[in-house]
Order: C-alpha cells, then sequence, then structure tokens
C-alpha cells in the first residue's frame, strides 16, 4: 500500500476504500492534503458551472415572481405577496382538482409502464426465437420525440379517422366510432397509454439489464431445491428487482409530472378539466391568463410534489438496501 | 457483464465514438454564424410573426426593400401556438422587433403590456383606414386607440355537405336550430350520416359558441364588458339548452366536445360533418380534392338562429400588423405595415390563401370574385360579412381566461353533469369574479 | 399440457405488447405513402390503395409539393435534421466528459457538501420547463447565445447531466478500486490509470449516458422552439409545423416523422447491447 500515495500524490485521490497514504514529507503531505480537498470540487466545477449557471438566475427569478402580483396584462403592478400566491394556488378548486388529475395521470402512467416493461423484460430475458429482433423494435418508440409521440396518437386517437377505431371497428369490439378523448371515462387512460408508449423502452432496459445481472447459480440452487417457477420469480427475480423498480418508479415519475406535450397536443386540459394536471395549470396561468406570478408559484408546486415523491422512494430504496 | 476482458477493442471503439463528438465541434461555429452586419445607412426592421404561409410575407417584404433601398425589414416567424410565449420571451429579454403581428383578441393583452403602439396621428393613417368592413375596422381599436393595419379579416360561417342534403330529399336552407335538429334528423334517419352536426368546441374553439350566440343576434356581454347572461340576454341559455338536446337527440356527434377549428376542418374534409360552424377560408381547402374526401359538396348556408325571425349575424375575426412600442424606427416601421396591410397585399393574400380581405371594396373585385366562385357562393359569403360584428368583451384583461372556463361549463352542460342554467351561471359568476380582481 | 398453455400465453404477451409498441410507427410509415385525401379514409387503408411518394419528394424537392403550409417546412427539414443531430452529439459529448467528471468524484472521493449537491443535480432535473423558459430566455439573450445551436446544447446538457451524473456514478462504484490501483503499481500515472484501464471499462455506461442524453435532446421541444427561430430550429419543432392550429397535412407530418424517428434509432440499435450493460450496475446499485 506504499505505493498508493504515489499514485494519489499526483492527482490528489485517495481512494476511499483504499487505507490513507503514509506521508513522506510534510510539506508534500501538506499540497497533497490541499489538492486532494480541492480534487472532487473541481471535478464537479464543469458540471455546477453547466447546470447551475444558466438556470440559477431564471431559478431565482422565478421564485422571486412566485412571491409577487405579477400579471403582464398589468406590467406597472409588481407588489409583493408574500406567499400569497403559494395559498392562492393550493386553496384554489382548480388545483385541487388538477392535483387529483395529476395523481392519476402520473400513477397510472408509471404503473402501466412498469407492467408491461417488466413483463417485456422477463420474456425478453428468455430464449426465444426472434429475442434479438424483438429487442432492437422495442427501443423503436425511444427513438419518437414526445412531440411527434403526441401529434402521432392524436391521428391514431381521431375520432372520424383515426386508426383506433378503424381497427376496433373491423374487429368488431365496437359497434361504432368512438370519441376517445372526449370521453371522461376514457381520456386520461388514452393519454397515458400515448405517454407509456414512449416510456416503455427505457423501463425494459433499465430491468433487462438487472435480470441480466442475476447470478446464475441462484436459479441452479432453487432449481436443486425444486422450487416452482413461480416461487423462483418471486423469491430471487422480484427482491433482485426491487431496486430498478424503484428507480424507474422515480425517473418515470419525475418526467410525467412534468410532461405537457400530451396535453398541449390531445386534451388542451378538456374534456371539461378532466385532464388538466398541474403542469398545464402552470402553463395557462402563466401564458393565458399571463399572470406569472402565479403560474410560477404553481411550478414550484410542483418541484414540491416532485421531491416528496422522490424522497418517499428514496426512503423505500435505502429501507431495502439494509434488509440486503 | 464479461465483455470487460477486451480492452483493446475498447479503446479503439472510444476513439471512433469521440472522433464523431470532435468532427461535430467543428462543425459548430460555422453553422452559428447569424446574418448580422448590414450595409450602412440601410435601417433594419425585424418583424415578427407565427407561421402562415411565410412566402407571402417575405415576398412582401422584398417587395418593399425593392421600391425603398434605405430600409431593410426581414421576418421571422414563430409556430402559431406558441406564438404568445416568444413575444413575451422577445419583450421580457428586451429584445422585441419592430412590427409584430397580431390577432384581433392579442391587441389588448399587447397594448396592455406596452408591446405595441397607437398608430392615431401616423402620417396618412385615417386615410389607410377608411374602407374597412366594419368588423375589421373596430377589431382594430382597443380603449379609443387603433393600433394596426389590417392583415385580414374573416367570418364565422355555417356550413354543409351538399351531397348528403340532396340524399336526406332536402332543399331548404335551415332557418332556425330547431331545423337544424330536424334537418339532421332526416339526414340520420336517411342512413347518410349517424351523426350529422358537428360543433367544434374543444378549449380553444369559443368563436364557434359566438357564432352561433351571433346567429341569435344574442350577446354575452355589454359594452362595459359585463356579463349579461343567462337571464337578462337570454339567448345564450336558449342556445345552450338547444345544444343540449341536440346532443340527447343523436344529432350532435359527440366527438364535438374534444374538436378545434382544424380538427373539425378534418372532420368535415373526411366526410363525416353534414352541418358544421367553421371558419369561412376552411372552405377552400373542404373544396379542395387533394385534401377533401368530399370536394365540391361544401356549401354555406347563413348562420341559423332561434327563431324564423333571424337575424343570421355571426362574429367576425381578424388579425393585425402592429408596430411595436419599443422599435426605434417608429416612422419606418409604421411606413412598413402600411405597405403590409394594405388593399393590393390583402387580395394577394386572400387569391393565394383564400382568407378574406379586409376592404369592401375588394369585395365587388372581380380577380376575388372570381375566385371566390372556385370555392364557395359569393353571395352567401359577402351576405354572411355583412352580417359579421366583433363580439364584446374580447378587450376584457380576463377575456382569454374565462372563454378557457366558458367552454369547460359548455362541455359539461353537454356531458350532461350540469344543467345549461347552472353551466352558464357559473360561467357568468366566473367573469364578474375575474373582472373584480 | 399446462407448460404448452403457459408458453402460448407467453407468446400472446409478447406479441400484445409488440403490437402495442409498433403498430403506432408501422402506421406512421403507412401514412408516409398516402396523400391527404386517402388518409382520411374510413375504415382506414391498411394498405395504400394508391401509394405514393409524393410525401417524400416534397423534402426532396420542396416546392414540388405545392404545399401552402407544409412547404417552408420540408424546406427546412435537412437543415434541421443536421440541426438536431450536431446539438444532439454535443450534448452526448459533454454529458460523458462533466457527467464522468463528477460521477467519479461521487464513486470515489469523499468530500464535504457531497450529498448536498447530489441532491442539488436532482432537484435541478425537478423544476419544470414551463416555470423557467421566459427568464432562461433572458439569460440566453444576454450571453448572446439566442439563435444559436449552442444555446440548446447548454440548456439540454443542464437538463440531461443529473440524470447521467448519477448513473455513471453508480456504474462506477461497481467498478473494483483495484483495478486502477494495480495499475498504480506499474507506474501509470492517475491519468493514465484513468484513460487506459478505468474508462474503459467503464465503457457500457459511458455509452448508455451518451445515448440517453441523444435521446433526450434529439426529442426536446420547448427550448429549441423558443430560443432558436424557424429556419434554424430543430427537427421535432420543424416536424410539429405539419400539424398547426391552421392546418394539418397527414403525408407529410407522418414522413417527417418517419425521417425523425431513424437517427436516434439506428444509434439505439447499434449500441443496444452496451445500453443495457451500462444501465445495470446503475439500476441495481442504485
Amino acid at each position: 500500500m506504499i505505493t498508493e500515495s504515489a499514485g494519489g500524490r499526483e492527482a490528489g485521490v485517495v481512494d476511499r476504500t483504499a487505507d490513507a497514504p503514509v506521508p513522506r514529507s510534510r510539506g508534500r503531505t501538506r499540497r497533497a492534503r490541499t489538492g486532494r480537498r480541492a480534487f472532487p470540487y473541481l471535478l464537479n466545477a464543469p458540471a455546477v458551472v453547466v447546470i447551475f449557471s444558466l438556470i440559477a438566475y431564471p431559478v431565482g427569478l422565478s421564485i422571486w415572481y412566485s412571491l409577487h402580483k405579477y400579471s403582464l396584462r398589468r406590467p406597472g403592478v409588481f407588489d409583493f405577496l408574500g406567499l400569497k400566491n403559494y395559498v392562492t394556488a393550493v386553496t384554489s378548486a382548480d388545483f385541487r382538482s388538477a392535483l387529483w388529475v395529476t395523481f392519476e395521470f402520473s400513477a397510472g402512467s408509471v404503473l402501466v409502464a412498469l407492467l408491461i416493461g417488466l413483463a417485456l423484460a422477463l420474456i425478453l430475458n428468455r430464449r426465444i426465437p426472434g429475442r434479438r429482433l424483438v429487442r432492437a423494435l422495442v427501443l423503436v418508440p425511444w427513438a419518437v420525440p414526445p412531440i411527434i409521440n403526441a401529434t402521432m396518437w392524436r391521428l391514431i386517437y381521431d375520432a372520424h379517422t383515426g386508426a383506433l377505431n378503424g381497427l376496433l371497428y373491423q374487429l368488431g369490439l365496437i359497434h361504432r366510432y368512438q370519441d376517445w378523448l372526449t370521453d371522461p371515462r376514457f381520456v386520461v387512460v388514452m393519454v397515458i397509454l400515448a405517454f407509456v408508449w414512449n416510456r416503455v423502452p427505457l423501463v425494459v432496459i433499465v430491468l433487462l439489464a438487472s435480470l441480466q445481472a442475476v447470478p446464475a447459480d441462484l436459479y441452479e440452487a432453487a432449481r436443486v431445491d425444486r422450487a416452482s417457477k413461480w416461487c423462483q420469480f418471486r423469491r430471487i427475480t422480484l427482491p433482485w428487482l426491487t431496486r430498478p423498480i424503484l428507480i424507474v418508479l422515480i425517473l418515470e415519475t419525475m418526467t410525467s409530472l412534468r410532461s405537457l406535450e400530451l396535453f398541449y397536443v390531445l386534451t388542451s386540459g378538456g374534456p371539461g378539466n378532466s385532464t388538466t394536471v398541474v403542469a398545464w395549470l402552470s402553463y395557462q396561468t402563466s401564458f393565458v391568463n399571463l399572470d406569472f406570478g402565479l403560474g410560477s408559484a404553481y411550478s414550484y408546486l410542483i418541484v414540491l410534489i416532485t421531491a416528496i415523491v422522490t424522497v418517499v422512494y428514496l426512503r423505500l430504496i435505502f429501507a431495502r438496501g439494509e434488509v440486503h | 457483464m464479461s465483455a470487460f476482458g477486451d480492452v483493446g477493442t475498447t479503446r479503439r471503439n472510444l476513439l471512433k465514438s469521440s472522433a464523431l463528438v470532435i468532427g461535430s465541434a467543428a462543425l459548430l461555429p460555422a453553422l452559428q454564424s447569424c446574418g448580422s452586419g448590414s450595409g450602412s445607412g440601410t435601417v433594419k426592421l425585424a418583424g415578427q410573426g407565427w407561421v402562415y404561409d411565410p412566402t407571402f410575407h417575405n415576398g412582401l417584404a422584398k417587395q418593399y426593400a425593392q421600391k425603398n433601398p434605405g430600409v431593410d425589414p426581414e421576418f421571422t416567424f414563430e409556430q402559431g401556438e406558441k406564438y404568445l410565449e416568444k413575444i413575451i420571451a422577445l419583450y421580457t429579454a428586451g429584445n422585441a422587433p419592430d412590427v409584430v403581428f397580431a390577432h384581433d383578441n392579442d391587441i389588448a393583452n399587447f397594448a396592455d403590456s406596452g408591446y405595441i403602439q397607437p398608430i392615431n396621428g401616423m402620417d396618412g393613417w385615417e386615410d389607410s383606414l377608411k374602407d374597412l368592413i366594419a368588423f375589421d375596422r373596430t377589431g382594430l381599436d382597443y380603449k379609443g386607440k387603433t393600433w394596426g393595419m389590417p392583415y385580414y379579416g374573416d367570418v364565422m360561417a355555417f356550413i354543409y355537405n351538399k351531397d348528403m342534403v340532396k340524399k336526406a330529399g332536402i332543399s331548404e336552407a335551415p332557418q332556425t336550430w330547431a331545423d337544424v335538429t330536424e334537418q339532421a334528423l332526416a339526414i340520420k334517419k336517411a342512413g347518410v350520416l349517424d351523426t350529422p352536426f358537428v360543433f367544434p368546441m374543444d378549449n380553444t374553439s369559443s368563436r364557434h359558441w359566438f357564432a352561433a350566440i351571433h346567429g341569435s343576434g344574442g350577446n354575452m356581454f355589454d359594452e362595459q364588458n359585463k356579463p349579461v347572461f343567462p337571464d337578462q340576454d337570454t339567448t345564450a341559455l336558449q342556445f345552450l339548452t338547444w345544444l343540449v338536446s341536440a346532443a340527447k337527440a343523436g344529432v350532435l356527434d359527440p366527438a364535438s366536445l374534444g374538436l378545434g377549428t382544424t380538427t373539425g376542418m378534418q372532420t368535415f374534409q373526411a366526410g363525416k360533418a353534414a352541418f358544421m360552424t367553421d371558419a369561412h377560408y376552411d372552405m377552400k381547402a373542404n373544396n379542395d380534392p387533394t385534401k377533401s374526401k368530399v370536394p365540391g359538396a361544401c356549401g354555406q348556408y347563413l348562420m341559423p338562429s332561434l327563431t324564423d325571425s333571424g337575424p343570421h349575424k355571426t362574429i367576425g375575426f381578424s388579425a393585425a400588423y402592429c408596430v411595436s412600442a419599443k422599435t426605434k424606427h417608429t416612422k419606418e416601421s409604421w411606413d412598413f405595415i402600411r405597405y403590409l396591410g394594405n388593399s393590393d397585399a390583402n387580395r394577394q393574400l386572400f387569391l393565394r390563401d383564400g382568407q378574406a380581405p379586409a376592404y369592401t371594396a375588394l369585395q365587388n373585385d372581380p380577380q376575388v370574385l372570381a375566385e371566390l366562385q372556385k370555392w364557395c357562393d359569393p353571395e352567401i359569403a359577402n351576405k354572411q360579412t355583412q352580417l359579421a360584428y366583433r363580439q364584446n368583451g374580447m378587450d376584457a384583461p380576463w377575456f382569454a381566461q374565462w372563454q378557457v372556463f366558458n367552454q369547460q361549463q359548455v362541455q359539461q352542460a353537454v356531458l350532461g353533469k350540469m344543467s345549461p342554467r347552472q353551466a352558464l351561471q357559473a360561467s357568468a359568476d366566473k367573469a364578474t369574479e375575474l373582472s373584480k380582481q | 399440457m399446462a407448460l404448452r398453455l403457459q408458453r402460448w400465453a407467453l407468446y400472446f404477451c409478447l406479441a400484445a405488447a409488440t403490437f402495442y409498441l409498433l403498430a403506432p410507427v408501422v402506421w406512421m410509415l403507412l401514412l408516409s405513402f398516402m396523400t391527404q385525401a386517402e388518409a382520411l379514409s374510413t375504415p382506414p387503408h391498411w394498405i395504400p390503395l394508391h401509394p405514393t411518394l409524393s410525401n417524400y419528394a416534397a423534402f426532396v424537392h420542396p416546392d414540388s409539393s405545392g404545399a401552402q403550409f407544409g412547404g417552408a417546412e420540408a424546406a427546412a427539414l435537412p437543415q434541421s435534421m443536421l440541426n438536431s443531430v450536431i446539438v444532439a452529439l454535443w450534448v452526448a459529448g459533454l454529458n460523458v466528459v462533466l457527467g464522468t467528471m463528477a460521477g467519479y468524484s461521487f464513486a470515489r472521493l469523499d468530500f464535504r457538501g457531497r450529498n448536498l449537491l447530489m441532491v442539488s443535480y436532482l432537484v435541478a432535473r425537478m423544476i419544470p420547463a414551463v416555470g423557467i423558459m421566459i427568464p432562461l430566455f433572458v439569460v440566453l439573450n444576454k450571453l448572446g447565445l439566442l439563435n444559436h445551436l449552442a444555446s440548446l446544447v447548454l440548456t439540454e446538457t443542464s437538463e440531461t447531466l443529473p440524470f447521467s451524473i448519477w448513473l455513471l456514478a453508480a456504474y462506477f462504484r461497481t467498478i473494483p478500486p483495484d483495478l486502477e490501483h494495480a495499475a498504480r503499481v506499474d507506474r501509470c500515472s492517475w491519468s493514465r490509470a484513468m484513460l487506459k484501464v478505468f474508462l474503459p471499462i467503464a465503457r457500457p455506461a459511458l455509452a448508455a449516458v451518451a445515448v440517453f442524453a441523444f435521446m433526450e435532446s434529439w426529442g426536446a421541444f420547448l427550448y429549441p422552439l423558443l430560443f432558436t427561430p424557424g429556419d434554424n430550429t430543430t427537427l421535432p419543432v420543424t416536424v410539429a409545423g405539419f400539424a398547426t392550429n391552421v392546418q394539418i397535412d397527414y403525408g407529410l407530418l407522418a414522413t417527417a416523422g418517419v425521417l425523425a424517428v431513424i437517427p436516434p434509432f439506428i444509434l439505439a440499435f447499434l449500441f443496444q447491447r452496451w445500453i443495457v450493460q451500462g444501465m445495470a450496475s446503475g439500476a441495481v446499485t442504485g
């Protein structure tokens, strides 16, 4: 381990898992120590610059907006309101309804994405004919930009010319063309299906990746014990997948809470307000009502919701981690 | 995870991929070169518009530059849906253009936000505007001032499918909404179409709603933007009651709830509407064999009313070219928009794209009439245009917000979740509440 | 018997899921060979009766389409496709380089504010674009980056980098430190050890991050729409121009959609194995 200090000294790097380097002389050690202290920050500097220098001012400014009465229609007025915009937002009926729709949409899409993703990952992890081809084809939706995805589904769902109606009608599953996007019973499900379509490949990749990392001897042992397939799945596969599943949950929740394109292209928040999610409310408040104070407040409520959900998930991850 | 072994191929591949990245690095500066720097003495004018036939506006700018060598106007176009965002961003960043497009319902916003300046008192402004159709002229006004030159002005039309009507043995135009129900039922019975009436009413299509209210001579707001519905003026309530009954009778296409003007037009073009409200200029595409499944079948009736007595009015909507309040070249910008919005440019636009010109003289212009004849009946078109008005309430700073709310209430009523009265009362309360803020 | 039933159920699930994932794209491909009038047929023509290449021709000779609205977009498509590729490659490259640096620090080094920094990265990712896009426009204008592709490279890198750092840090933790030590025993300098031993081992994760960033950047819509004007913008903005509030041209839209999907799909296809490997450790170790 003595040679370790040579490498460590050069770049000021010390492995957290390695032993502390053995000092050779006091001067060198001090320089090395300063270098060592600065090094992680130097490594992070470019990322910090790119991420925060660009958004620090916008974030600061929009938080500042959210504390003021600031409507573009009244350009002279910029009164400090404290948290009043947030109170207005949280207590409004619009927000309560939007919160519920957001929950339906996010929970629904995360769940559906997970189920389809898991099923596909499990299947694609088996040795079936044509696996390579299917694996490649599963990636296709990932390559479709969200705005094109939204437009494509608009064509598919169209109440008069859409492919979905045409297909179901020809198969005899419906007797007349349905208006999928104006019926409050269907519309959220339809938006979820369009959203999930774009996101499934990523879920498959993550889950497939972890499935391939399951040590083969685990199954070997199970087979020796004559455990059933279902038992193997429950005892070995599922526990192994807990972490990746939670990670998928975090990623997809974050993305679904920010998502706007689908609502923009497919529903404009309607019919009624049955697809008005908080992100759409924020957009409407800022760019239709031109109330940037309240609109910004909605945006930071989204950040708050996302943060809460993420913390809950992370707790779950770490709780699981201790069990393992 | 056995791929760790072979370091040699790894490095080669890494090099290959990094070569790609570095290669693109060389390309970036080349593509960034932005067209700045101009000849000395020329005034550069930046125009900001939405995407609608950019070739036309670029052509106008070029023509103008040739006639006025000292001025060099150049347009940038933004997609229509995001136009407002772009304008807000440009002005917030202090990057304001000299000339901007504005829809009639943008004018109040832009004026209140200090984005555009009135043209009153500018060189020859009154002369430039004296021959405008009434609603086109009022569409340019806000708070007693005039804010731009006309881009186009068109009306909401009540259109029908000639073949379907003929198949059902109908020859008379429907005078009232009750007639529409009756004829639609006949079409339904004849097995031509299951839901013959299409009335776009998603959150963005309040123009259709207002056109229908105006058809019966009603209004939702008075001159002071105070709501007069549902009781003082009962037109809105009566029409919504009819609309709900049409839904119950199975003649209103339920998909209407999710249709906007564009998707509505497409419904007609797919042959899925016998009667519909639509922007008049869409009739051109509706009768175009490359765009429509029912070319040549799209005809126009006057907007139906609640009673036989009419008055079959409709709403007109318009767009304008405005001079930015932040421009350093007010005189040049004004001169440029005068050119953009003159009657000749209006005619050119109509001949290309079908948006009706804003000048009365052009209604009887032989070229215009010849073109109009290709895709509609000029007599009815002109008659409906003379019955077109600008809707009240549009000046109110809360109008954009309220109209989304109002559309939602209308949808709820059609879905049967609220009674028409409840829906409109909620909408009126919302207007009162918003006007107090 | 039960086993055979199980097998059939398996194939049925696979077929259903594959259908859901592929049918929309196939339909888009079919639409791209139809005229507007045929695309409006009911029931839909699953196989075009009058297949046409006119939509594709419109992109080769923009004027030939005679389309009133699509014409300008068709003419802009090659340029915007090139723009998209350039921006996405830059974003991918920056993610790999900056993400490796930061990710390494989280995987190997202990420093004050470590957790705070990671949390800040993740919170930055939660802010909805709607909330900050106008102030962001102001900043980019001040920096003189507006209308330059660089504005997109920067904003999209800042959007994607948090996830990349997270993924890379997780992956780096799975690389045994002994490997670097061994290299150093051989008197390799630290940077040489990094280049020769560490990074090659991390190859799958680097590829995963690059592809992930490429995809996100390729799909970005709101920022390019606002920051780069119509004739120098990226692919999604141009394609969205075929479906506006005045006109939807099904054929041109579908064709542009097909063209937009090809480059990222090729990328994903080529790097498929690496992406899966790269995600593996990230997902397993958290």
